[in-house]
């Protein structure tokens, strides 16, 4: 993974423009785009890391956030564990999970071309769903916790409080990875396999153990994610279905394996989608701002790259 | 008239410059030898000229027309082919089918059409066991079908991109000629060669690349001789 | 011959089927023609070598075309098909221009998006498409007669085989495996890469749109939710996979195997019964990569080989 590497300024000055125009025009799309943005980054960082560093993308990853969603909720109502302190466990759990799924399939189509790859996490986030649905069916269930309901009211302006956690918790990741990366033992020898798993082989790292440690964090981030956002949204077999793709948007976005870009990325598509929404009578079309920027993004690079 | 003529060509990749303002042409019944050390860019010219890969700069003219923008389809079609230093032959085919993909789009000849044409070239190119998968075949077999899906298009241009490479010496002579008789059918070839007893023998003419630049040309013989050519290939103080 | 016979006489077993089966075997038999058709087009994409999950987007935009143009322009439901398919090969050139110049994982996600994406327009053009809670006709096509239904999607299901079959047979064949096999010494031997790509996908498109069409008049109502379905999907997919890729026999047989079975399933487990696709696929690939067909072909003339070598030996004695 080419850590900073990647030139973010670009993303810098359209996120500087857009923050200006929208500040002018509507200062609560602004607040609640950065909201929405900083969860958009943090469920992204984990399908950034694995598909930096392990050359796959995971179409399950929507999934195993939703996994981590129900399990979270399970804990609630079974033993009224309340979602936030559960993002212990959670966390704990989808570790251990991504390691079942990593040692059961993944580690064996590791560098066997995009086909096998994208059909097997394909299938695996299949199961997912399914599996779901034969134990809660398809009926959304919702946790409430009076404290995620609070609002803060600015000028004329009414913003949900509880949702400053996910850009705390957002810039927290993020900070705590980067560190880790810098200053540990594991995260050079992390770094030394995204930038050439050979190599890092022959040096006498364990590229195999640090995929299994990759994957395995990066589920993990989506468990600790999912108890903060439990108690903020509605959840069915199909709620982290669309996040795959944001969080493809996103890396796209950032360029392959920049980590702040992926930040920056967020909060981009975060307040875009909350200006759209803004707009009376056409908030219905936000969900398709990830895709034009999406193809927008590839485009370019294409072109670039040709 | 030259069959190929490259203006001032230039490749960069990114800040680097692999190819710097070349300029050279390759006549009809010659053999042309690019030769050059390791990262000379010698690969990177056949590339740029068969629309593998865009240049920076520079034109290329074929039969005196304008190939500069056509990607590289198009080229084929209209007679320049090549093969690949690694050779790169199409896995799902059989050695003849290999060939036959050549004569189908380069030449754009019917299924029945390039059938015989790539029976006609596998007697010419002698590759008898033409019917087997690709993995059953040997190093020999697979540059001998690279060069026949190359030979499938009617080249009047064709590059050779160390062909010799990965043959024991039998299998080179045996090449060597085959290259002397293609030769024959008034076709111009470039040939991209590491192994400097094989250029003196089939080539009528060398170019020698250094960092992108050309430093010499003439015939063989006479270049080798060359200080600048001794320096760049064998360093400074050699 | 003995092969064209072969094949007779199951395309007679399949157009005889209403005089000797139930209702409920109909029923079935059409469900699993339907996803035969699907699985056939994704299969076709996938020779070139891009894996598209595009194919329940067009199979969508194919019932929202035909529908309101049974409604709107009062057109017959026959005739809508092929609007449908016009309506999804268009839309399929426009949006391939786009996303064809991308590979890999960009290419697959691209697509992953379209279904997405096109729900999304749907559900917001409600004045036409009736928003989220969709659109019904008055009448299913042909008056709701199964029988002539089941017809139809036999006659549009045949075509879908033989365009496979003749795929596999033509110059495009060649163009499209070279793609798969190596992009780069497809373009350095005269292959315009994208022409056959655009085409591929265009026509896979459109029989998606049309199966997407006939699919919608045989229920007669369209709803984004149950249209642009994960079903139109992973089964397709599942399929291919289970009977073996880039053949015509493997989407076929993977169709009626599967198809026969997710009937039983849908019985048994009505809650998540698509869990055994997800499982088959992740199976197939960790351990069946070649499908069913395959295999069994092989088995089949390793078999014969040997009877052969058994053959030579006893002469020689």
């Amino acid at each position: 993974m080419k850590i900073n590497q990647k030139k973010t300024s670009w993303l810098f000055a359209i996120l500087f423009f857009i923050v200006i125009i929208v500040g002018i025009w509507d200062a609560s799309a602004l607040i609640y785009g950065l909201q929405r943005g900083s969860l958009y980054a943090l469920i992204a960082l984990p399908l950034a890391m694995v598909l930096g560093i392990m050359d796959i993308l995971n179409l399950a990853h929507g999934e195993l956030l939703t996994v981590g969603l129900y399990a979270s909720y399970v804990l609630f109502i079974n033993f009224s564990i309340d979602p936030l302190i559960s993002t212990l466990p959670v966390f704990i759990f989808l570790v251990i999970l991504g390691g079942i799924i990593y040692f059961l399939t993944i580690k064996k189509v590791l560098g066997e071309g995009h086909l096998p790859q994208l059909l097997l996490t394909f299938g695996i986030s299949i199961m997912l769903i399914e599996l779901i649905k034969i134990y809660w069916t398809t009926r959304p269930r919702n946790v409430y916790r009076a404290y995620a309901s609070s609002s803060i009211t600015i000028g004329n302006f009414r913003i949900g409080s509880y949702e400053f956690l996910y850009v705390f918790l957002a810039f927290a990741v993020f900070l705590l990875l980067k560190l880790f990366l810098k200053k540990t033992r594991l995260g050079q020898a992390v770094y030394a396999v995204g930038q050439n798993p050979r190599g890092a082989e022959i040096v006498g790292i364990n590229v195999d153990l640090v995929y299994l440690f990759i994957f395995c964090l990066s589920s993990g981030i989506l468990g600790l994610t999912a108890g903060v956002m439990l108690p903020r949204v509605s959840i069915f077999p199909l709620t982290g279905n669309p996040f795959s793709l944001i969080s493809f948007a996103l890396v796209a976005m950032a360029g392959m394996g920049s980590i702040n870009g992926i930040l920056l990325a967020g909060i981009t598509l975060g307040i875009a989608e909350a200006v759209i929404q803004a707009i009376p009578g056409y908030g219905g079309w936000s969900d398709l701002v990830f895709f034009g920027v999406l193809i927008a993004v590839i485009m370019a690079k294409n072109i670039q790259e040709a | 008239m030259p069959v190929l003529k490259v203006n001032n060509l230039l490749k960069k990749f990114g800040g680097l410059v692999a190819v710097n303002n070349l300029s050279f042409t390759a006549e009809k019944d010659e053999i042309l030898g690019i030769i050059g050390p390791n990262g000379a860019g010698k690969t990177t010219v056949i590339n740029v000229i068969a629309g593998t890969l865009p240049v920076s700069g520079g034109e290329v003219v074929f039969k005196d027309r304008q190939v500069t923008e056509l990607p590289a389809y198009q080229r084929n079609q209209l007679g320049i082919s090549r093969t690949f230093q690694t050779v790169r032959p199409l896995q799902d085919f059989t050695a003849l089918e290999n060939i036959m993909v050549g004569a189908l789009f380069g030449k754009k000849l019917q299924l029945n059409e390039a059938r015989e044409k790539a029976l006609k070239i596998c007697e010419y190119i002698e590759l008898e066991r033409h019917d087997l998968p690709i993995d059953k075949l040997t190093v020999l077999e697979l540059k001998k079908i690279e060069l026949g899906r190359a030979l499938a298009s009617d080249p009047e241009l064709l590059f050779l991109d160390e062909i010799m490479a990965g043959l024991n010496s039998e299998e080179t002579w045996q090449m060597i000629e085959l290259i002397r008789k293609i030769k024959e059918n008034e076709v111009a070839i470039c040939v991209i060669e590491h192994v400097m007893k094989v250029v003196a023998e089939l080539t009528s003419r060398v170019i020698v690349l250094d960092r992108g630049d050309i430093i010499a040309q003439g015939p063989y013989q006479q270049v080798s001789q060359q200080k600048q050519v001794i320096t760049a290939y064998l360093g400074k103080e050699g | 011959m003995k092969k064209i016979i072969f094949y007779l006489f199951f395309v007679i077993m399949a157009a005889t089927l209403p005089y000797y089966a139930g209702g409920y075997l109909l029923h079935v038999s059409t469900t699993i023609l339907i996803f035969m058709s699907l699985s056939l087009s994704w299969d076709m994409m996938l020779r070139t070598g891009q894996l598209s999950f595009g194919n329940a987007g067009f199979f969508g935009l194919g019932a929202y075309a035909s529908l309101i143009s049974v409604s709107n322009l009062d057109i017959h439901p026959v005739l809508s098909l092929f609007f449908a398919a016009v309506f999804a090969a268009g839309v399929a050139l426009v949006v391939g221009f786009a996303v064809l110049r991308l590979r890999k994982i960009y290419f697959a996600i691209t697509t992953l998006a379209l279904a997405l994406v096109f729900e999304v327009i749907v559900m917001n053009l409600s004045d036409l498409t009736g928003g989220s809670s969709g659109r019904v006709l008055p009448q299913a096509i042909f008056g709701g007669n199964s029988v002539l239904i089941y017809w139809l999607i036999l006659f549009i299901t045949i075509i879908v085989i033989l365009i496979s079959e003749l795929l596999n047979k033509s110059k495009t064949h060649y163009a499209i495996n070279s793609i798969r096999n190596d992009e780069i010494t497809a373009r350095s031997s005269g292959i315009n890469v994208f022409k056959y790509l655009v085409f591929v996908f265009v026509f896979t498109s459109a029989i998606q749109g049309i199966i997407g069409g006939v699919y919608t008049q045989q229920y007669a109502f369209v709803m984004p939710e149950s249209t642009f379905s994960l079903d139109f999907l992973l089964l397709p997919i599942a399929m291919a996979l289970v009977g073996g890729i880039y053949t015509t026999m493997g989407p076929i047989l993977g169709a009626i195997f599967l198809g026969l079975i997710s009937e039983y399933l849908k019985l048994i487990m009505p809650y998540g019964h698509l869990f055994i696709y997800g499982l088959i696929i992740v199976i197939v690939i960790l351990f069946l990569p070649e499908g069913i067909y395959k295999v069994a072909r092989k088995k089949y003339r390793n078999r014969k080989s040997q009877e052969v070598k058994l053959d030579a030996s006893s002469e020689g004695k």
